[in-house]
């Protein structure tokens, strides 16, 4: 089948076209909203079908106006490929329920469009082979998701002002850590003489043999730190997180949480592992060391706060930590742990995010100290909410349970027993601050549940199919992982020996 | 006063601007230009206009939606990669063949120029879009 | 002969930039800095001018063209936030 080659290219393209056919199709909303869903089932379908083709046959590569490696090459090994299915699930997801979340108003002029570029710039980032495109796409993603953080909800909760003050602060921090990212690219390729990512791995291998690395190499990779870490909201750069995901819409909360970060994360590996290779041994100590930090910070702010959304943003800083430990520790069941930690923290994460917006959407206002006992009016969204807490603080049947034993089992038959320690600890503080804010909103004594009766509405079928439909997930992960571990020690091995890659992009080369 | 001088000089520059938006554009393959600056110039021209005599008054006579241009510039920019995809290579990629024109002799023309117009119109749209609702506000 | 002639112009030039971030440093109102800031956008197009003659090059034309059509642009945008307080 010939069109099917294309596959990789047309998680990129699709979503562009889909964009620019939102805009103009603006005076039919009902066309609108119909053509958004099936472009996201059919992007869902691509996904499965290229991480089949990955997993059968190796690493896939694609030049881009045919121009080879002097050009852009979008490549799909096991790690992208699993992240674009990610962010596919969570992306088709986020959508169904945002289709009777967001306001009428908001959905009409820019919503479906933006959104459609967000799906363009996260399938982008994660399937190019080159850096320079990869920084491009980091625009995309901040300019697209800036613009969907101030769209309106039904129920109005967040003052205008908030919501200015939080895309404020987003986009200057993020636009100072872009300004980073383009110094650090620009000293790399003055130093190497190109931008694709497996032709930097090869002449940092010879420069590496033949002795000649430039010191000045390691304040890059410095730099390179700070940026994906700024992205990731990692210890010292977390700032921007607990302004920014509690304002947003809920459905774009769940994906800022679920996704966004994660490409932080993408990111780190990539010039980690991949064009770095083996030569950074010296940075292990502080990887994990900003791991624990952000841990520690995340976990103990989100105890004493009273902002049902602030308590799980807090939260997303702390689980990355863990991700983070994970990537730092370097040994293959340490990073296939990091992997399974990653994809369970963005499923739970984003149905969390949008279980406390099926609450808003009901009662009115974001407050927990003013909600209580809801459990007796909402029997089911009290259910869907034990079922995410018990996913993010690691108790059995979830996945979270998988995904924390497996990590710290690694840590541990790696020897590190002082960090494994130290979050062992810590995830006692999630454990205790998320069981005591269901507490406070499903239990207690009942309060005057109903704010302003004419901002209340009901949860509709699709907001509450999408929540089923992610316990699901949670469910069959965490009773049986096998697969999900076998996978994600395959993506492991193929991110520790970057041969691989380099073999598909430009044939005939040794390290 | 002030705002006469500005006026007359305006009628006189953004005819001339909008010819060099057209100009950097399609020289834009093999020369510095491209769509982009081209694109930010005609903003220019259009924003010197919005600032000269006033937006309400530019409303009466001039008032396109922005955020059309936006939206066919980028189904124009995609279609020009999928329609290589369509003829059997990968995305965008390009082919040039040389024209015989009367006056100008032999000229090149390269199929990028479709993607180029489609990035001008983005750019276009994106800017003065943003210009109009900011000055609405 | 004439090619020391265009160091020395070159150089002239780039030290007559020195009083303009004077005085956009200094400058007390908003008017100084914008005078500044447009005489500095003024020399520069002059400087690329005789740097496309110096290396035998046609690009830098259209570099000047662009500068000075933003520069005239950009001063005329906060003339008008001056006087009116409102840009558009």
């Amino acid at each position: 089948m010939n069109i099917l080659e294309h596959t990789i290219v047309f998680m990129i393209a699709i979503p562009f076209l889909v964009a620019s056919l939102m805009i103009l199709t603006r005076p039919f909303p009902e066309i609108q909203k119909k053509l958004n869903v099936l472009v996201s089932i059919v992007l869902l379908i691509l996904s499965v079908y290229l991480f089949s083709q990955v997993w059968q046959n190796g690493i896939i590569a694609y030049d881009i106006g045919d121009w080879g490696k002097y050009g852009i090459v979008l490549v799909a090994d096991l790690l992208s490929a699993s992240m674009v299915l990610l962010s596919s699930i969570i992306t088709f997801l986020a959508l169904l329920f945002s289709l009777d979340y967001i306001d009428d108003k908001s959905q009409n002029t820019t919503y479906h469009s933006l959104y459609n570029l967000l799906i363009a710039g996260l399938n982008g980032t994660f399937l190019t082979g080159d850096l320079f495109n990869l920084f491009v796409f980091f625009e995309i993603l901040l300019i697209a998701s800036c613009g969907l953080l101030i769209a309106n909800e039904k129920v109005e909760i967040t003052p205008s002002s908030h919501k200015m003050e939080a895309v404020y602060k987003y986009l200057i921090l993020n636009i100072i850590a872009t300004l980073f990212m383009l110094v650090a690219i620009a000293s790399l390729y003055g130093t190497l003489g190109t931008l694709n990512m497996a032709d930097m791995a090869l002449r940092i291998g010879y420069m590496n043999e033949n002795g000649t690395l430039p010191w000045h190499l390691i304040p890059t990779a410095l730099l390179f730190i700070v940026v994906f870490g700024n992205k990731a909201a990692i210890f010292p750069l977390h700032f921007w997180l607990p302004d920014a995901h509690p304002t947003a819409p809920s459905p774009i909360s769940a994906i800022l949480s679920g996704i966004l970060i994660k490409v932080g994360a993408y990111g780190f590996i990539r010039f980690y592992y991949l064009i770095f290779e083996g030569n950074l041994e010296i940075f292990q100590p502080i990887i994990i060391f900003l791991g624990l930090a952000t841990i520690i910070i995340g976990s103990i702010s989100a105890v004493g706060q009273d902002d049902i959304k602030k308590v799980l943003a807090y939260h997303s800083i702390g689980q990355i930590g863990y991700v983070f430990i994970g990537i730092g520790m370097g040994t293959v069941y340490a990073l296939a742990a990091a992997l399974i930690y990653l994809i369970n923290h963005a499923i739970s994460k984003s149905m969390l995010f949008l279980v406390s917006g099926c609450i808003v959407h009901k009662i009115g206002t974001r407050d927990m100290r003013k909600i209580g006992g809801l459990s007796s009016t909402e029997p089911f969204l009290g259910l869907m909410f034990l079922v995410g807490i018990m996913s993010i603080s690691g108790l059995p049947p979830t996945s979270g349970f998988i995904a924390k034993f497996v990590l710290f089992d690694a840590g541990i038959s790696g020897g590190f027993y002082i960090p494994i320690l130290i979050a062992v600890i810590f995830s006692l503080f999630t454990l205790f601050s998320m069981f005591k804010s269901w507490q406070r909103i499903f239990w207690g004594e009942i309060k005057d549940n109903i704010f302003e009766k004419e901002n209340i509405h009901q949860n509709s079928k699709t907001m509450l199919s999408s929540l089923v439909i992610m316990t699901v997930i949670i469910f069959v992960i965490g009773l049986y992982a096998e697969p999900l571990i076998a996978i994600t020690l395959e993506t492991a091995e193929q991110i520790l020996d970057p041969q691989l890659y380099i073999d598909a992009i430009i044939p005939g080369e040794v390290r | 006063m002030t705002t006469l001088i500005t006026q007359t000089i305006a009628k006189v520059v953004v005819p001339l601007c909008v010819f060099l938006s057209i100009s950097l554009l399609l020289t834009g393959h093999d020369q510095p230009g491209g769509g982009f600056i081209g694109g930010v110039m005609f903003a220019t021209a259009i924003s010197l206009l919005y600032i000269s005599f006033g937006l309400d008054d530019s409303k009466k006579f001039f008032n396109p939606d922005w955020s059309l241009y936006f939206g066919f510039g980028l189904l124009l920019a995609t279609a020009a990669g999928i329609g290589s995809i369509i003829a059997g290579y990968n995305l965008l990629r390009t082919d040039y063949t040389y024209l015989q024109l009367p006056l100008f002799g032999e000229v090149e023309l390269s199929s990028a120029i479709v993607f180029d117009i489609g990035v001008y119109l983005v750019v276009i749209g994106g800017l003065l879009f943003i210009f109009k609702k900011m000055g609405e506000d | 002969m004439s090619s020391i002639l265009l160091s020395f112009a070159l150089t002239f030039m780039a030290f007559t930039l020195v009083p303009c971030i004077y005085r956009l440093i200094k400058g007390p109102t908003l008017s100084d800095r914008v005078v500044a800031l447009d005489a500095m956008a003024m020399v520069i197009v002059v400087i690329l001018g005789v740097y496309s003659y110096v290396r035998d090059s046609v690009f830098f034309m259209d570099v000047a063209l662009v500068l000075a059509i933003i520069a005239f642009v950009g001063t005329i945008a906060i003339a008008k936030y001056i006087d009116k307080g409102v840009v558009f």
